[in-house]
């Protein structure tokens, strides 16, 4: 990891720590984060260069809106904007980190077919943490492909519980 | 001796060749013995050696003749007694001949058998082989199919219910771990 990620990953983090929103802009920027890393398109159209920067931020900001806070948007529009787009999933990862470390806790990737509720994200950081023992931070990312339920990834650790690895189980018995 | 005396009348010139006188004529005769004598004693052995030798040699020249002979006439008759039973060895040879293309044609056929009956059994173990193959890839085809209309069933029924019960009970899981 570059230097300049992680004094990115820095800066990002002192706006979210000051906007006090820090789980629910780390939660928009790692979707963000995944559907660029699933498009090349869309990677290949922010980063170019030869389109203006203000047309580039006003496409993150159609993509974004109502969808993702407004920190977020000026965040994303930012990064577009320094032509660092392409290094944004690491960044995040960065910020993820730096977050865990400044609160002590540590991040637990949730990808769910369709959005937990606040109630459902909070009883599955207590599972995770009376099965962890130790303090958990929830990004859910809301992925259709894995179909139905829910993965979970802290560290190496992956619990999965989803639809597709059932069904990818019982393709590989027969 | 008369002829000697007559021939010593007869001449008038006695110079060398006969006796002079009687007495001469005894001693020559005395001589003439001893020398015949000596002669007999000394040179009879090897003569006789020399000559009992080449009767050896000869007899056993004749008894070599007569073995070669003997040979010659024993062969003589071989080759008449075979030239006599030349039909019979002719048919012995066609025999043998026979004798030994008969097993040959015995082992190319047992052979030919054999191969046919390997390759019999060799496609019989293909046909088996691909049989099983056909089953196996058959079945898991139908599986592959099945599963994937299983998906779309899947994919189809998830609602909103079922996605919150799925999420339900991975917490309720990752709870109990």
């Amino acid at each position: 990891m570059s230097d300049r990620t992680s004094l990115y990953a820095d800066a990002l983090l002192s706006v979210v720590a000051a906007e006090g929103n820090v789980n629910v802009v780390l939660d928009e920027l790692k979707r963000f984060s995944m559907a660029l890393e699933s498009s090349d398109e869309l990677r290949q159209t922010l980063a170019d260069p030869h389109i203006p920067s203000d047309r580039r931020a006003q496409i993150t900001q159609d993509l974004l809106q109502g969808k993702a806070s407004d920190t977020t948007n000026a965040l994303v529009s930012m990064v577009v904007g320094t032509g660092r787009i392409k290094e944004l999933p690491g960044i995040v990862d960065r910020l993820q980190e730096l977050t865990a470390t400044r609160t002590n806790t540590t991040i637990a990737e949730v990808r769910s077919a369709v959005e937990l509720s606040d109630d459902q994200r909070r009883r599955l950081a207590e599972a995770l943490k009376a099965s962890t023992g130790r303090d958990i931070d929830v990004i859910v990312v809301v992925d259709p492909s894995i179909i139905g339920g829910v993965v979970t990834q802290i560290g190496d650790t992956v619990i999965d519980g989803s639809v597709r690895h059932r069904l990818a189980q019982l393709r590989e018995s027969f | 001796m008369q002829i000697l005396t007559l021939l010593a009348s007869e001449s008038g010139e006695n110079t060398w060749l006969l006796p002079h006188a009687p007495a001469e004529a005894v001693v020559a005769a005395i001589a003439s013995i001893i020398v015949f004598a000596l002669i007999w004693w000394k040179g009879g052995p090897p003569i006789k050696n020399m000559w009992n030798g080449r009767i050896e040699r000869i007899e056993g020249e004749v008894t070599n003749a007569a073995t070669a002979r003997a040979d010659g006439e024993q062969a003589l008759t071989d080759v008449r007694t075979r030239i006599a039973n030349i039909d019979e060895e002719r048919n012995r040879i066609l025999g043998e001949g026979r004798q030994t293309a008969e097993a040959v044609k015995a082992q190319i056929i047992a052979k030919a058998e054999q191969e046919a009956a390997d390759l019999r059994a060799r496609a019989a173990a293909d046909a088996e082989s691909a049989k099983a193959q056909a089953a196996s890839d058959l079945e898991a085809e139908v599986g592959r199919l099945a599963l994937g209309a299983a998906e779309e069933v899947v994919e189809r029924n998830l609602d909103q219910t079922t996605q919150h019960d799925l999420i339900e009970a991975y917490i309720n899981q990752v709870a109990a771990r």
